[in-house]
């Protein structure tokens, strides 16, 4: 899917670009100075149309913010070495840069509904492609809330350019937001946005065979299209239906067994939520037992250091960068939590081995039950 | 904020704490029932009331020993700056003069865990609360650091977090810009203990009872029965859970 979406993309783009600098009217910037002015600041929609002018700079300075946030999907920590921590500062941007970049396409939808003579000239289309670019951010918000894995994400991504394929997880959101955008990148190169439409005329028309190549161009753009979309879509929808719409979060010996046990992704996925819901049932109902307190992720993911210690958050070797950094998600609970163990009165291999003998007692007691 | 977490969960999580439920019980059944679990046992129930409170007897206390203090401070991992100003304090030893007669009493003074906590009434973000079993609590996952509490608090028990803090207890979380205050030591409480306060009080002159004030047999609860006992600033009636005797 994301070939054909890619391809659909920069040969639309590049043709477009060709079909710009044939023509002789192309604008161009006289100065650097000028070439900002139009290029970042808008300028000649300052003067035109400043309701456009506001609207579109919401948009894509919030589209920038978001594709930067993006980057932790499509970089590796080791490759940018000490800009990695840009990638992470600017993390929160994105978050809200999406809700500026919705804001800009609403003002886009609100100005081809309110003014009369644009409503005229708007055809469903228009309205279509702005439906689609709110679309892509909004089911972007949600994955935020039903969390999927995405450290998987990430492997897929980097898997589409390497020669190793990863699958992808099958969240029904995830693969939604992800299909969307395969459908802008699709859409994009024939819609106004884009001005792609005019490819077709800028044809030499005096080419023998010219209509017959642009019905062939039409076809084949088509297909790739048809089938990047429909069969990605199918795929998903049977991944889905396969693995269920909603996994219910597994109990406590799943939990205890599986994110040990060959299958991380339980714990990749839940571990967010796991920690509050412990939390509320620690602070609020005083429910102490050590299995449902951070202590025991820190005391049993422990990560020794050169001196034999476990090392802390500080040290790049400590359990949660793992994911956390490849991810670029900043942690928090270290500002106020312990990210050492404490002073161990075991071993931290005893209080393993002691927490697998508690969870065999639940396994036996449910059993019983 | 209890109620509303109560409300949002999914069947499958509620199950899945009910499990946790079961997997506390089971591990604690072959030997005493440490604390009253939530889920089986929920606190607040009639006939199962809980409210933790503390008597401090002034006449015993020494008024030129802090061992209450110390003991708080080496629990809770609270080192000073040198900045008194700023430097956090859970529990002090407060002297108090009555100008007619010019008799001086010292006696510690902590957070209250009021029944009608100013505190909690003032908070912004629901952050601080009154827990079932009476403590007074500081969530400080939504704790945004605004230091309401600590203006409303007409016994200076809440405190500002000013320093980056490391190597924090596992058992007490505390961290750069929120508000914190003695938490009764709702983590021995929780397993069955006393605070470290009393604790190390016990081992002096044993001017500290703790217990709960809602069970007619506890020792606390007769000495107030017996005894007169005040609560300090009773005139504001935010009904705190620490009673003084001999004040």
């Amino acid at each position: 899917m994301f070939y054909a979406a890619a391809a659909v993309l920069l040969i639309g783009l590049a043709v477009r670009v060709y079909t710009w600098a044939r023509r002789p009217t192309a604008p161009v910037s006289a100065t650097p100075v000028d070439f900002v002015m139009d290029v970042v600041l808008f300028r000649g929609k300052f003067f035109d149309d400043r309701v456009s002018w506001i609207c579109s700079a919401l948009f894509h300075y919030g589209l920038a913010c978001v594709v930067i946030r993006h980057l932790r999907y499509a970089l590796n920590p080791e490759w940018l070495g000490p800009l990695w921590k840009l990638v992470i500062l600017a993390q929160p941007l994105g978050l809200y840069g999406g809700l500026v970049l919705m804001a800009g396409v609403a003002g886009f939808g609100l100005r081809r509904l309110l003014v009369p003579e644009l409503r005229a000239s708007s055809s469903l289309a228009d309205f279509a492609m702005l439906a689609l670019l709110i679309a892509v951010p909004a089911v972007g918000y949600l994955n935020n809330f039903v969390h999927t894995d995405i450290i998987a994400v990430k492997e897929f991504f980097l898997g589409l350019v390497s020669p190793k394929w990863a699958p992808l997880p099958s969240d029904p959101l995830l693969l939604l937001h992800l299909w969307l955008v395969a459908a802008l990148m699709m859409a994009l190169p024939f819609s106004k946005l884009l001005h792609l439409g005019g490819l077709f005329e800028t044809l030499p028309q005096d080419v023998v065979g010219g209509s017959q190549l642009r019905r062939n161009l039409v076809r084949v753009i088509g297909a790739v299209v048809a089938i990047g979309l429909v069969v990605p879509a199918g795929v998903g929808a049977v991944q889905v239906a396969a693995d269920g719409w909603s996994k219910p979060l597994p109990n406590m010996e799943t939990l205890a067994s599986k994110h040990k046990s060959g299958d991380p992704t339980v714990m990749i996925r839940n571990h967010p939520n796991f920690l509050m819901d412990y939390r509320s049932v620690v602070v609020y109902k005083g429910a102490r037992d050590e299995s449902n307190q951070i202590e025991k992720c820190v005391s049993c993911h422990a990560v020794k250091g050169a001196d034999g210690k476990p090392v802390s958050i500080e040290d790049p070797k400590h359990f949660c960068h793992e994911c956390h950094n490849k991810a670029a998600v900043n942690i928090d609970c270290f500002e106020c939590h312990n990210s050492k163990p404490a002073a161990a009165k075991t071993s931290s291999v005893d209080r393993r081995q002691s927490v697998a003998a508690n969870y065999a007692d639940v396994a036996e007691g449910s059993a019983v039950r | 904020m209890s109620d509303s977490f109560d409300k949002s969960l999914e069947p499958s999580r509620r199950g899945f704490l009910a499990g946790l439920a079961g997997f506390a019980t089971l591990t604690l059944a072959p030997g005493v029932v440490l604390y009253a679990h939530a889920e089986t046992k929920p606190v607040g129930a009639a006939g199962a009331k809980v409210r933790w409170g503390m008597l401090v007897d002034i006449n015993q206390c020494d008024p030129d020993c802090t061992d209450c203090v110390t003991a708080c401070n080496t629990e809770f991992g609270l080192v000073g700056h040198g900045r008194p100003a700023t430097d956090a304090q859970w529990i002090r030893k407060v002297s108090v003069t009555d100008p007619g007669s010019g008799r001086t009493q010292k006696f510690p003074v902590m957070c209250q865990h009021c029944s009608d906590a100013p505190c909690v009434d003032v908070c912004p973000t629901g952050a601080s609360f009154n827990r079932a079993d009476g403590i007074v609590l500081i969530n400080r996952h939504l704790c945004v650091g605004c230091r309401y509490c600590e203006m409303a608090c007409p016994y200076k028990a809440r405190n500002f977090v000013h320093e980056e803090i490391t190597d924090q207890k596992p058992y007490a979380p505390r961290g750069k810009g929120t508000s914190e205050a003695c938490t009764m030591c709702v983590h021995r409480v929780d397993a069955g203990g006393t605070p470290a306060c009393v604790e190390a009080c016990a081992k002096g002159r044993g001017a500290m009872l703790f217990g709960n004030l809602y069970d007619p047999n506890s020792a606390i609860a007769k000495r107030i029965a017996a005894y007169n006992t005040a609560q300090i600033r009773s005139d504001l009636r935010t009904d705190p859970g620490v009673r003084y005797q001999g004040l």
